[in-house]
């Protein structure tokens, strides 16, 4: 058996925006479209990073590489995506300001997130967040 | 009480992966806040360090600007920015890392706390005048980070 089962956003009636063409974004839920699944989020506080690179591992137990997306929040209070400096970066010789570099990574088992000090500064803690969606890569 | 859509050919009553469902109330989702775009200008005048390379000779300036937004909610929300039209002509997910285009090196990245959105562009040029601009679109969902 097939049917359809929507939500429309409000002030927008869901009969009328099922009239051809119909434009997903009109729905908050459309049982035509799949929706993006948070399979698992968890969180490493207060790391201690003492080098360049410190890695902290998380293991998925999925058996798969999975689909993921994680952020870091640096001493300066900034919360950082995957592959970015810390916010207050600026890099140059021979002064390099800013706490470092965050990196995270996966295979079949692990989570691996990486958190470089640059060479100016002291060791210091970080925060991770992450979240594993549905469909592997 | 369970809400389970399946996909096409498969049963909703039986079926577990979630990959095999177009909805299941078993599963949070990313759920939109806001979304919009910044622009951020950067006057190469103010760079923040130069230095003389020798081959080829020539002097690099090093900018780094950064611009913010209100988003208010409170806590540190789950964000995605994309750099649109960079000076390579492309538009990019952030963090955005190039070079090209009379730059040696570029790095475009966005941040949260719990009150604001920030991005932050930094690169290195052969210029030290006239502003540099970067379109940046937004999107901000109201899932916490909690950390």
């Amino acid at each position: 058996m097939s049917g359809l089962f929507v939500i429309s956003k409000s002030s927008i009636d869901a009969f009328d925006a099922l009239e051809s063409p119909v434009d997903p974004n009109d729905f908050i839920i459309h049982s035509d479209y799949s929706t993006f699944k948070i399979l698992a989020d968890g969180k490493l506080l207060s790391q201690t990073v003492s080098g360049a690179p410190t890695t902290f591992s998380v293991a998925h137990g999925l058996g798969y590489i999975p689909n993921f997306f994680s952020f870091c929040e640096f001493p300066d209070g900034k919360t950082a995506m995957n592959g970015q400096f810390s916010y207050d970066f600026t890099g140059h010789s021979p002064t390099v300001v800013g706490y470092g570099y965050f990196l995270a990574e996966a295979d079949d088992t692990y989570l691996r997130f990486l958190v470089y000090k640059n060479s100016g500064a002291s060791n210091f803690n970080v925060d991770i967040k992450y979240f594993i969606f549905e469909v592997e890569l | 009480m369970k809400l389970i859509i399946a996909k096409p050919t498969f049963n909703a009553l039986t079926e577990t992966d979630p990959d095999n469902l177009q909805f299941s109330s078993e599963y949070n989702t990313l759920k939109y806040a806001t979304q919009g775009t910044i622009q951020l200008a950067v006057n190469q005048a103010t760079y923040y360090y130069s230095e003389h390379i020798d081959f080829p000779s020539m002097w690099l300036y090093y900018q780094y600007a950064y611009t913010s937004i209100d988003h208010n909610l409170g806590y540190k929300p789950f964000f995605a920015g994309y750099a649109i039209d960079n000076p390579t002509g492309y538009s990019s997910p952030l963090p955005y890392f190039d070079a090209g285009g009379g730059i040696f090196w570029i790095a475009v990245n966005m941040y949260v706390d719990s009150t604001k959105l920030y991005v932050m562009a930094s690169y290195v040029t052969d210029q030290n005048s006239g502003t540099v601009n970067f379109d940046m679109s937004y999107r901000i969902f109201k899932n916490e980070l909690d950390i």
